[in-house]
Protein backbone atom coordinates (compact mmCIF):
# COMPACT_ATOMS: atom_id res chain seq x y z
CA UNK A 1 0.00 0.00 0.00
CA UNK A 2 1.31 3.45 -0.88
CA UNK A 3 1.01 4.86 2.70
CA UNK A 4 3.72 2.45 3.84
CA UNK A 5 6.18 3.20 1.05
CA UNK A 6 9.63 4.31 2.17
CA UNK A 7 10.32 7.01 -0.42
CA UNK A 8 13.80 7.71 0.79
CA UNK A 9 14.81 4.08 0.56
CA UNK A 10 13.45 3.88 -3.01
CA UNK A 11 15.65 6.86 -3.97
CA UNK A 12 18.86 5.30 -2.68
CA UNK A 13 21.36 3.99 -5.21
CA UNK A 14 22.07 0.27 -5.23
CA UNK A 15 25.28 0.65 -3.19
CA UNK A 16 23.47 2.45 -0.40
CA UNK A 17 20.63 -0.06 -0.52
CA UNK A 18 23.20 -2.82 -0.17
CA UNK A 19 25.29 -1.22 2.58
CA UNK A 20 22.39 0.45 4.44
CA UNK A 21 24.31 3.41 5.92
CA UNK A 22 22.71 5.39 8.72
CA UNK A 23 21.47 8.81 7.65
CA UNK A 24 22.12 11.41 10.26
CA UNK A 25 22.10 15.23 10.43
CA UNK A 26 25.53 14.93 12.02
CA UNK A 27 27.06 13.94 8.69
CA UNK A 28 25.30 16.90 7.06
CA UNK A 29 26.95 19.13 9.66
CA UNK A 30 30.31 17.48 9.03
CA UNK A 31 30.01 18.23 5.30
CA UNK A 32 29.24 21.90 6.00
CA UNK A 33 32.20 22.36 8.35
CA UNK A 34 35.51 23.24 6.67
CA UNK A 35 38.10 20.49 6.24
CA UNK A 36 40.74 22.80 7.64
CA UNK A 37 40.65 26.09 9.50
CA UNK A 38 43.72 28.12 10.42
CA UNK A 39 43.77 30.80 13.12
CA UNK A 40 46.33 33.50 12.40
CA UNK A 41 44.87 36.51 14.20
CA UNK A 42 44.01 37.36 17.77
CA UNK A 43 40.44 38.48 17.12
CA UNK A 44 39.49 35.12 15.63
CA UNK A 45 41.08 33.33 18.58
CA UNK A 46 39.19 35.49 21.07
CA UNK A 47 35.90 35.00 19.19
CA UNK A 48 36.45 31.25 19.35
CA UNK A 49 37.23 31.41 23.09
CA UNK A 50 33.97 33.32 23.55
CA UNK A 51 32.72 33.87 27.09
CA UNK A 52 34.96 31.25 28.68
CA UNK A 53 36.46 32.58 31.92
CA UNK A 54 40.04 31.89 30.79
CA UNK A 55 41.99 32.01 27.53
CA UNK A 56 42.24 28.27 26.98
CA UNK A 57 40.59 27.04 23.79
CA UNK A 58 38.86 23.68 24.00
CA UNK A 59 38.20 21.81 20.78
CA UNK A 60 34.46 21.82 21.52
CA UNK A 61 34.48 25.63 21.71
CA UNK A 62 36.34 25.77 18.42
CA UNK A 63 33.73 23.54 16.79
CA UNK A 64 30.92 25.73 18.22
CA UNK A 65 32.64 28.75 16.68
CA UNK A 66 32.96 27.04 13.28
CA UNK A 67 29.28 26.07 13.41
CA UNK A 68 28.26 29.67 14.18
CA UNK A 69 30.52 30.94 11.40
CA UNK A 70 28.95 28.57 8.90
CA UNK A 71 25.37 29.35 9.98
CA UNK A 72 24.80 25.86 11.33
CA UNK A 73 22.13 25.96 14.07
CA UNK A 74 23.36 24.59 17.34
CA UNK A 75 20.70 22.28 18.73
CA UNK A 76 23.02 19.35 19.27
CA UNK A 77 23.06 17.38 22.48
CA UNK A 78 26.31 17.03 24.39
CA UNK A 79 26.86 13.51 22.99
CA UNK A 80 26.25 14.68 19.42
CA UNK A 81 28.70 17.53 19.86
CA UNK A 82 31.27 15.07 21.20
CA UNK A 83 30.71 12.88 18.12
CA UNK A 84 31.49 15.84 15.84
CA UNK A 85 34.50 16.93 17.92
CA UNK A 86 36.01 13.46 17.82
CA UNK A 87 36.44 13.89 14.05
CA UNK A 88 38.58 17.00 14.44
CA UNK A 89 42.05 17.64 15.70
CA UNK A 90 44.08 20.70 16.67
CA UNK A 91 47.70 21.25 15.69
CA UNK A 92 50.09 24.04 16.62
CA UNK A 93 52.24 24.89 13.62
CA UNK A 94 55.54 26.36 14.84
CA UNK A 95 55.47 27.92 18.32
CA UNK A 96 52.61 30.40 18.22
CA UNK A 97 52.55 33.15 20.82
CA UNK A 98 49.56 35.43 21.34
CA UNK A 99 50.71 39.02 21.77
CA UNK A 100 47.94 41.31 22.99
CA UNK A 101 50.28 44.31 22.92
CA UNK A 102 50.53 44.14 19.14
CA UNK A 103 47.30 42.16 18.69
CA UNK A 104 49.04 39.46 16.67
CA UNK A 105 49.81 35.77 16.78
CA UNK A 106 53.54 35.43 16.25
CA UNK A 107 55.84 32.50 15.63
CA UNK A 108 53.27 30.10 14.24
CA UNK A 109 49.60 29.38 13.74
CA UNK A 110 46.78 27.22 15.04
CA UNK A 111 45.37 24.61 12.68
CA UNK A 112 42.07 22.80 13.17
CA UNK A 113 41.42 20.00 10.69
CA UNK A 114 39.20 17.02 10.08
CA UNK A 115 40.93 13.79 10.94
CA UNK A 116 37.86 11.83 9.79
CA UNK A 117 35.31 13.11 7.29
CA UNK A 118 32.14 11.45 8.53
CA UNK A 119 30.87 10.31 11.88
CA UNK A 120 31.60 6.69 12.67
CA UNK A 121 28.66 4.30 12.07
CA UNK A 122 28.96 2.75 15.52
CA UNK A 123 28.80 6.19 17.09
CA UNK A 124 25.72 7.03 15.04
CA UNK A 125 24.06 3.78 16.15
CA UNK A 126 24.66 4.71 19.79
CA UNK A 127 23.14 8.14 19.27
CA UNK A 128 20.06 6.97 17.37
CA UNK A 129 16.82 7.98 19.08
CA UNK A 130 18.52 9.40 22.20
CA UNK A 131 16.86 12.80 21.88
CA UNK A 132 13.41 11.21 21.69
CA UNK A 133 14.28 8.90 24.57
CA UNK A 134 14.90 11.96 26.75
CA UNK A 135 11.36 13.19 26.11
CA UNK A 136 10.04 9.81 27.32
CA UNK A 137 12.10 10.13 30.49
CA UNK A 138 10.47 13.52 31.15
CA UNK A 139 6.88 12.27 30.64
CA UNK A 140 4.41 13.27 33.28
CA UNK A 141 0.67 13.89 33.29
CA UNK A 142 -2.23 14.05 35.71
CA UNK A 143 -4.64 13.09 32.93
CA UNK A 144 -6.75 10.12 34.08
CA UNK A 145 -6.20 8.39 30.72
CA UNK A 146 -2.40 8.52 31.09
CA UNK A 147 -2.23 4.92 32.37
CA UNK A 148 -4.40 3.40 29.66
CA UNK A 149 -2.49 5.26 26.91
CA UNK A 150 0.78 4.10 28.41
CA UNK A 151 -0.50 0.51 28.25
CA UNK A 152 -1.27 0.91 24.55
CA UNK A 153 2.27 2.05 23.90
CA UNK A 154 3.70 -0.88 25.85
CA UNK A 155 1.65 -3.32 23.79
CA UNK A 156 2.85 -1.75 20.54
CA UNK A 157 6.48 -1.87 21.58
CA UNK A 158 6.49 -5.30 23.20
CA UNK A 159 9.72 -6.52 24.73
CA UNK A 160 10.79 -7.84 28.10
CA UNK A 161 9.41 -4.87 30.08
CA UNK A 162 5.88 -5.08 28.64
CA UNK A 163 4.40 -7.55 31.13
CA UNK A 164 5.65 -5.72 34.21
CA UNK A 165 4.63 -2.37 32.73
CA UNK A 166 1.09 -3.54 32.01
CA UNK A 167 0.67 -4.92 35.54
CA UNK A 168 1.69 -1.82 37.46
CA UNK A 169 -0.71 1.04 38.23
CA UNK A 170 2.04 3.51 39.11
CA UNK A 171 2.55 6.26 36.47
CA UNK A 172 6.24 6.41 37.34
CA UNK A 173 6.71 2.64 36.89
CA UNK A 174 4.81 2.68 33.61
CA UNK A 175 7.00 5.50 32.37
CA UNK A 176 10.11 3.53 33.36
CA UNK A 177 8.85 0.43 31.55
CA UNK A 178 8.24 2.45 28.39
CA UNK A 179 11.64 4.10 28.75
CA UNK A 180 13.51 0.80 29.12
CA UNK A 181 11.51 -0.83 26.32
CA UNK A 182 12.39 2.03 23.98
CA UNK A 183 15.98 1.96 25.14
CA UNK A 184 16.24 -1.76 24.30
CA UNK A 185 14.52 -1.24 20.98
CA UNK A 186 16.99 1.49 20.00
CA UNK A 187 20.05 -0.29 21.36
CA UNK A 188 19.33 -3.45 19.34
CA UNK A 189 17.75 -1.47 16.49
CA UNK A 190 14.91 -3.97 16.45
CA UNK A 191 12.89 -1.92 13.97
CA UNK A 192 15.86 -1.57 11.59
CA UNK A 193 15.59 2.20 11.40
CA UNK A 194 18.37 3.87 9.45
CA UNK A 195 17.43 7.51 9.86
CA UNK A 196 18.52 9.31 13.03
CA UNK A 197 15.71 11.86 12.71
CA UNK A 198 13.07 9.15 12.38
CA UNK A 199 14.49 7.27 15.36
CA UNK A 200 14.22 10.43 17.49
CA UNK A 201 10.58 10.83 16.50
CA UNK A 202 9.60 7.53 18.14
CA UNK A 203 10.24 9.01 21.59
CA UNK A 204 8.47 12.26 20.72
CA UNK A 205 5.39 10.43 19.41
CA UNK A 206 5.23 8.26 22.52
CA UNK A 207 5.44 11.21 24.89
CA UNK A 208 2.91 13.29 22.90
CA UNK A 209 0.39 10.48 22.86
CA UNK A 210 0.78 9.34 26.45
CA UNK A 211 0.77 12.87 27.90
CA UNK A 212 -1.71 14.64 25.62
CA UNK A 213 -3.53 11.91 23.74
CA UNK A 214 -2.45 13.21 20.32
CA UNK A 215 -3.92 10.81 17.78
CA UNK A 216 -1.50 11.73 14.99
CA UNK A 217 1.36 10.62 17.25
CA UNK A 218 -0.06 7.14 17.89
CA UNK A 219 -1.01 6.81 14.21
CA UNK A 220 2.55 7.52 13.14
CA UNK A 221 3.92 5.08 15.66
CA UNK A 222 1.59 2.33 14.47
CA UNK A 223 2.47 3.05 10.83
CA UNK A 224 6.13 2.72 11.63
CA UNK A 225 5.53 -0.56 13.45
CA UNK A 226 3.66 -1.92 10.40
CA UNK A 227 6.55 -0.92 8.13
CA UNK A 228 8.93 -3.06 10.17
CA UNK A 229 7.14 -6.15 8.86
CA UNK A 230 8.50 -5.47 5.36
CA UNK A 231 11.87 -6.68 6.62
CA UNK A 232 13.64 -3.78 4.95
CA UNK A 233 15.62 -0.93 6.53
CA UNK A 234 13.45 2.12 7.18
CA UNK A 235 14.73 5.50 6.06
CA UNK A 236 11.56 7.56 5.95
CA UNK A 237 7.85 7.45 6.50
CA UNK A 238 4.92 9.55 5.35
CA UNK A 239 3.64 11.08 8.55
CA UNK A 240 0.06 11.99 9.39
CA UNK B 1 54.21 60.15 62.31
CA UNK B 2 53.40 58.60 58.97
CA UNK B 3 50.01 56.98 58.48
CA UNK B 4 49.59 53.45 57.21
CA UNK B 5 48.63 54.84 53.79
CA UNK B 6 51.76 56.98 53.65
CA UNK B 7 53.93 54.00 54.58
CA UNK B 8 52.40 51.73 51.94
CA UNK B 9 51.95 54.21 49.11
CA UNK B 10 55.58 54.21 47.86
CA UNK B 11 55.32 50.46 47.39
CA UNK B 12 51.97 50.77 45.62
CA UNK B 13 53.43 53.38 43.27
CA UNK B 14 56.07 50.96 42.03
CA UNK B 15 53.60 48.20 41.17
CA UNK B 16 53.31 47.24 37.53
CA UNK B 17 51.66 44.32 35.70
CA UNK B 18 52.66 41.43 33.48
CA UNK B 19 52.91 41.82 29.73
CA UNK B 20 49.92 40.25 27.97
CA UNK B 21 51.91 37.80 25.87
CA UNK B 22 50.96 34.14 26.05
CA UNK B 23 52.58 30.95 24.84
CA UNK B 24 50.33 28.15 23.58
CA UNK B 25 50.65 24.44 24.08
CA UNK B 26 48.50 21.45 23.27
CA UNK B 27 47.04 19.27 25.97
CA UNK B 28 44.54 16.50 25.11
CA UNK B 29 43.45 18.23 21.89
CA UNK B 30 42.84 21.48 23.73
CA UNK B 31 44.94 24.61 23.67
CA UNK B 32 46.35 25.71 27.02
CA UNK B 33 47.64 29.22 27.46
CA UNK B 34 50.33 30.44 29.84
CA UNK B 35 52.26 33.66 30.19
CA UNK B 36 55.27 33.69 27.89
CA UNK B 37 58.72 33.46 29.42
CA UNK B 38 60.02 36.79 30.62
CA UNK B 39 56.61 38.46 30.57
CA UNK B 40 55.44 37.68 34.07
CA UNK B 41 55.72 40.53 36.56
CA UNK B 42 56.27 40.16 40.29
CA UNK B 43 57.17 43.08 42.60
CA UNK B 44 60.84 43.09 43.51
CA UNK B 45 61.89 41.95 46.98
CA UNK B 46 64.40 44.39 48.42
CA UNK B 47 66.85 42.70 50.80
CA UNK B 48 66.06 43.63 54.38
CA UNK B 49 62.74 45.27 53.45
CA UNK B 50 59.80 43.32 54.91
CA UNK B 51 57.13 45.40 53.19
CA UNK B 52 58.58 44.65 49.75
CA UNK B 53 58.31 40.97 50.69
CA UNK B 54 54.67 41.44 51.73
CA UNK B 55 53.86 43.23 48.48
CA UNK B 56 55.55 40.48 46.52
CA UNK B 57 53.58 37.77 48.30
CA UNK B 58 50.25 39.56 48.06
CA UNK B 59 50.57 40.70 44.48
CA UNK B 60 47.59 39.61 42.41
CA UNK B 61 46.60 40.47 38.86
CA UNK B 62 43.84 39.35 36.55
CA UNK B 63 43.70 39.26 32.77
CA UNK B 64 40.81 41.37 31.52
CA UNK B 65 39.52 39.90 28.26
CA UNK B 66 37.76 43.12 27.27
CA UNK B 67 40.76 45.41 27.53
CA UNK B 68 43.16 42.50 26.79
CA UNK B 69 45.47 43.71 29.53
CA UNK B 70 46.42 42.61 33.01
CA UNK B 71 44.84 44.63 35.79
CA UNK B 72 46.18 44.71 39.32
CA UNK B 73 43.86 43.51 42.02
CA UNK B 74 44.00 46.42 44.47
CA UNK B 75 44.50 45.46 48.09
CA UNK B 76 43.29 47.68 50.90
CA UNK B 77 45.60 48.97 53.62
CA UNK B 78 43.93 46.68 56.13
CA UNK B 79 44.66 43.65 53.94
CA UNK B 80 48.36 44.39 54.13
CA UNK B 81 48.18 44.99 57.88
CA UNK B 82 46.28 41.72 58.29
CA UNK B 83 49.01 39.88 56.39
CA UNK B 84 51.64 41.47 58.61
CA UNK B 85 49.70 40.32 61.69
CA UNK B 86 49.77 36.78 60.34
CA UNK B 87 53.53 37.01 59.91
CA UNK B 88 53.87 38.33 63.47
CA UNK B 89 51.95 35.31 64.74
CA UNK B 90 54.43 33.15 62.83
CA UNK B 91 57.27 35.05 64.52
CA UNK B 92 55.74 34.37 67.96
CA UNK B 93 55.31 30.66 67.23
CA UNK B 94 58.86 30.27 66.00
CA UNK B 95 60.69 32.42 68.55
CA UNK B 96 58.58 32.84 71.68
CA UNK B 97 59.67 31.15 74.92
CA UNK B 98 56.26 29.50 75.26
CA UNK B 99 55.27 25.94 75.74
CA UNK B 100 52.20 26.58 73.62
CA UNK B 101 52.67 29.81 71.70
CA UNK B 102 49.07 29.92 70.51
CA UNK B 103 47.88 30.25 74.11
CA UNK B 104 50.21 33.16 74.92
CA UNK B 105 48.74 36.61 75.62
CA UNK B 106 50.52 38.28 72.73
CA UNK B 107 49.49 35.61 70.20
CA UNK B 108 45.89 35.72 71.29
CA UNK B 109 45.93 39.51 71.21
CA UNK B 110 47.14 39.58 67.58
CA UNK B 111 44.79 36.76 66.63
CA UNK B 112 41.64 38.12 68.26
CA UNK B 113 42.12 41.88 67.90
CA UNK B 114 41.06 42.15 64.28
CA UNK B 115 42.53 44.79 62.01
CA UNK B 116 39.18 46.57 61.78
CA UNK B 117 39.30 47.42 65.50
CA UNK B 118 42.92 48.58 65.55
CA UNK B 119 43.83 52.24 65.88
CA UNK B 120 46.11 53.89 63.36
CA UNK B 121 48.93 53.93 65.92
CA UNK B 122 48.57 50.20 66.54
CA UNK B 123 48.73 49.42 62.84
CA UNK B 124 51.77 51.65 62.28
CA UNK B 125 53.42 50.09 65.32
CA UNK B 126 52.90 46.57 64.06
CA UNK B 127 54.14 47.46 60.57
CA UNK B 128 57.32 49.00 61.96
CA UNK B 129 57.82 46.08 64.31
CA UNK B 130 57.50 43.63 61.41
CA UNK B 131 60.05 45.65 59.41
CA UNK B 132 62.41 45.56 62.37
CA UNK B 133 62.11 41.79 62.80
CA UNK B 134 62.52 41.25 59.04
CA UNK B 135 65.79 43.20 58.94
CA UNK B 136 67.19 40.83 61.59
CA UNK B 137 65.85 37.50 60.35
CA UNK B 138 64.74 37.63 56.72
CA UNK B 139 61.55 36.08 55.36
CA UNK B 140 61.42 33.07 57.68
CA UNK B 141 61.29 35.32 60.79
CA UNK B 142 63.45 32.95 62.82
CA UNK B 143 66.16 34.28 65.10
CA UNK B 144 69.21 32.02 65.16
CA UNK B 145 69.63 32.90 68.82
CA UNK B 146 66.32 33.22 70.62
CA UNK B 147 68.04 34.90 73.52
CA UNK B 148 69.46 37.63 71.33
CA UNK B 149 68.56 41.19 72.37
CA UNK B 150 66.73 41.81 69.09
CA UNK B 151 64.46 38.82 69.59
CA UNK B 152 63.73 39.81 73.17
CA UNK B 153 63.14 43.41 72.10
CA UNK B 154 60.59 42.34 69.50
CA UNK B 155 58.71 40.17 71.98
CA UNK B 156 58.80 42.95 74.59
CA UNK B 157 57.34 45.45 72.13
CA UNK B 158 54.55 43.06 71.30
CA UNK B 159 53.92 42.61 75.00
CA UNK B 160 53.72 46.37 75.50
CA UNK B 161 51.28 46.78 72.62
CA UNK B 162 49.15 44.01 74.05
CA UNK B 163 49.20 45.61 77.49
CA UNK B 164 48.06 48.95 76.10
CA UNK B 165 45.41 47.80 73.63
CA UNK B 166 44.60 44.31 74.77
CA UNK B 167 41.96 45.21 77.31
CA UNK B 168 39.78 47.00 74.72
Amino acid sequence: MSVFIDKRYEELDWISQATEPIESPLNDIMSKLPDEFIITDVDTYMNAVGDSWDLDLALSRMISYLMRNNQIPSTLSWAEKEAICSNFDIELVGSPVINFETNTIDGGEIRIFKSVFSVDEDMLKNLMGMNGLRSVRDMYSTDSKYLSRANEILEIMGGQYMAKGLRTKSPKSKRESIYYSLQDLLKNNEWNIKSAELADKIGYWISRYVMYGKLDAITNLCKLKVMTHRGLPIYSMEEV
Amino acid sequence: MKTVKEILQPYRDTLSSSRPIFALRLSDSNIRVSIAEGCQYKPEIIPGDGLSYIFNRMFDERFDKLSRRFTIHEQSDDNYVSSICNHLKTFIRRNGPFKNAKQSKIYRFINDRGVGRMTEIEKVGLINLYQYIFTQTGADLVFADKNSPHCKNALAILDAIQEKYGKG
